[in-house]
């Protein structure tokens, strides 16, 4: 996925060469609650994003409660889909923005950068719907490594400042791969 | 001289916000002597999180206390405000929340029955291991649970924490054209449920009985005639008072009387215990043994032809209700549809007064209780939620060391896989990671010292 598209900014019209399918073809899940402290953090990226009418235009936001089968539903028949969460454990990196993109051969992310905060799992989720074939053409996990999951906690400072940083990067990476994709003459906007 | 060995014997990646189960087993030259699952449990959260809210947020904040099953959450807290406030909701939205506290029920119970207890009987050690043999059935499943995920959408406005449900009924009355959409679906989920009861009918179940009381909501039904669908129906979104299998039974506004809470050190969830009586387990079975009578014939044939008596003790067929009440609740989705006629105004006028009111219905794991006190502006000034996980929590203990006895010899990796399966049982919110438990085993061994001291 390019990140060449300089135009993705909150309030602005972005990548305005870029054909506009008729359903989008990316869909950004963000899991997680904003009364769970930094497991708000998929939720309020959601939010941030709400602020680029270019990616509101030509992208499905989803919010999730990390449901697994919720989840596969979500992302079936997306060309890619974009799940934000939070994890915990390990290092001491608050805020710190993790990208892993599913091996579409083995249907697993790996080693995660530990447990995410909700349910079982997007591992498991994932490794289901790769024996369902009900993934999506591309699986993409950014997780921030949260600090504070207490209820009613609110973002912790390290990982509210990752807000609209991922959003922003979100925005271009997203536009971006629509922008390429325009450019490929007759891709499908939508499928496996 | 006592030596004591603690093993570690598996610890799972969950981090589930709901909490993280974990069960500490004590053995003393092979027996279990004490068995504590630590639960955390987050509604006395919200307890203190509602003082000083207005009653019109109450739905909005109290969905959000279980993210499988916002719904129970939101019509409990509505019935108890209403009930305060004196409101009587018309049978058209009554009928409305019935439909979607049915959404819940069938997108809770295709879950819990296909992906997270099956591959226990199974022999699977997860949902994508059986997949792999049983493509059919867990797709079976995931259709059965986006029909039950759609309609909490159709009805509630969002498929996790609806945000059409307001106290006195919804803010959208959904028209006739959208849900009539959903017949033919319902017509196939009926279908596919049935089917369901008879796969898990051929699951192999522990011989288990539990000595526990059941305890459940009783919906005596609406009054006001055929329309309305009187007489006593099964539990689900409604009910004022509660019954037993104890041979007590007491309105709602009994409950804190008769149900007591009580801490214990090993959980930050409380233990709750029927006065008089002792422990008590709420839930399917608790449902069955106490309303089967009050199933539809379609989901009582289901329950005949799946082996089920008049009396089933056996938690670990607790599945096999679920089951069944998944048929109960896609044929009642169904004649709801039906039968529907838009509620206008889509919710009864609200005047708030000061004072306190009661409210119940039953999640799909079992009885949710919530009582509020309200300021005459409408401003909550006391909260009380029992969820249903806290109500078992002390009679799944009890339960655990009779399972944990009888597996004593198995190795660490069958115990945990069987403690597992026992816990789920009763669907607690944490059952819902695949590899929830945190097992410890505590042996205790004793040793006779020489006298010689040799």
């Amino acid at each position: 996925m390019s990140s060449s598209v300089p135009h993705a900014k909150p309030g602005g019209r972005a990548a305005a060469g870029a054909a506009r399918a008729a359903s989008p073809s990316i869909i950004v899940i963000g899991v997680g609650m904003k009364m769970r402290g930094d497991g708000g953090f998929g939720a309020a990226v959601i939010e941030a994003l709400r602020a680029y009418p270019a990616v509101v235009d030509r992208v499905r936001l989803a919010a999730c409660d990390g449901e697994p089968a919720r989840m596969i539903d979500l992302w079936q028949g997306y060309r890619c889909a974009l799940v934000l969460d939070a994890v915990r454990g390990g290092s001491e990196r608050h805020g710190f923005v993790y990208r892993r993109e599913l091996d579409p051969e083995v249907g697993d992310f790996g080693a995660q950068p530990g447990g995410t905060s909700h349910a079982v799992g997007l591992g498991a989720a994932a490794r289901l719907a790769h024996v369902m074939d009900r993934l999506p053409g591309r699986l993409i996990l950014y997780a921030v490594h949260g600090r504070d999951f207490r209820l009613g906690a609110p973002l912790s400072g390290p990982v509210a400042q990752a807000v609209p940083e991922l959003a922003a990067r979100i925005g271009r990476e997203v536009l971006g791969a629509l922008a390429a994709a325009a450019a490929g003459a007759g891709k499908p906007a939508k499928g496996g | 001289m006592t030596s004591r060995q603690e093993r570690l014997l598996e610890v799972g990646s969950l981090a589930r916000v709901e909490g993280e189960g974990a069960l500490h087993l004590v053995l003393d030259r092979g027996r279990v002597t004490e068995a504590r699952l630590n639960i955390y449990e987050p509604p006395r959260f919200f307890e203190a999180f509602l003082r000083g809210r207005s009653y019109t947020e109450v739905p909005d904040i109290t969905a959000r206390a279980c993210e499988m099953c916002p719904v129970a959450y939101q019509l409990s807290a509505c019935r108890a405000i209403e009930d305060a406030f004196g409101v009587s909701v018309g049978p058209d939205v009554r009928s409305l929340r019935r439909l979607l506290y049915c959404g819940e029920w069938i997108e809770n119970h295709a879950l819990h029955i296909h992906l997270l207890h099956a591959p226990d009987f199974l022999g699977y050690p997860d949902a994508t291991e059986l997949a792999k043999d049983h493509r059919a059935v867990v797709a079976r499943g995931l259709a059965l649970k986006k029909t039950g995920n759609d309609l909490v959408e159709l009805v509630g406005g969002r498929a996790i924490h609806p945000v059409n449900v307001r106290v006195g009924g919804f803010h959208r009355a959904p028209p006739r054209s959208e849900l009539d959409d959903f017949k033919n679906r319902l017509d196939d989920a009926l279908e596919a449920a049935v089917l369901t009861v008879r796969w898990v009918a051929g699951f192999e179940f522990p011989d288990f009985q539990t000595p526990h009381a059941l305890l459940t909501l009783d919906d005596p039904g609406p009054k006001g005639g055929a329309r309305s669908g009187g007489g006593p129906r099964y539990p689900i979104d409604a009910g004022d008072g509660v019954i037993t299998t104890a041979g007590i039974g007491f309105p709602l506004e009994d409950f804190e009387h008769f149900v007591s809470e009580t801490q214990v050190a090993h959980s930050t969830a409380l233990h709750a215990r029927l006065r008089g009586v002792g422990t008590y387990l709420t839930g399917p079975l608790a449902r069955y043994n106490l309303a089967g009578p009050r199933l539809w014939p379609v989901a009582a044939d289901a329950a005949r032809s799946a082996g089920l008596g008049r009396v089933e003790r056996n938690p670990f067929r607790s599945v096999l209700v679920r089951a069944v009440e998944l048929v109960q609740a896609v044929a009642e989705a169904r004649a709801i549809i039906e039968s529907y006629t838009p509620p206008d105004p889509p919710a009864a006028a609200i005047r708030p007064r000061a004072g306190r009111g009661y409210g119940a219905t039953e999640a799909p794991r079992g009885l949710l209780y919530h009582r509020y006190d309200l300021d005459e502006q409408g401003v909550i000034t006391a909260a009380r939620i029992v969820p249903p996980t806290a109500q078992n929590q002390a009679a799944m203990e009890a339960d655990l060391r009779l399972v944990a006895q009888a597996g004593a010899q198995l190795t660490d990796a069958q115990l945990t896989a069987r403690c597992e399966q026992a816990i789920r049982n009763y669907d607690p919110c944490v059952s819902c990671s695949t590899h929830f438990l945190r097992l410890h085993r505590d042996e205790r061994r004793h040793r006779h010292l020489d006298p010689a001291g040799s």
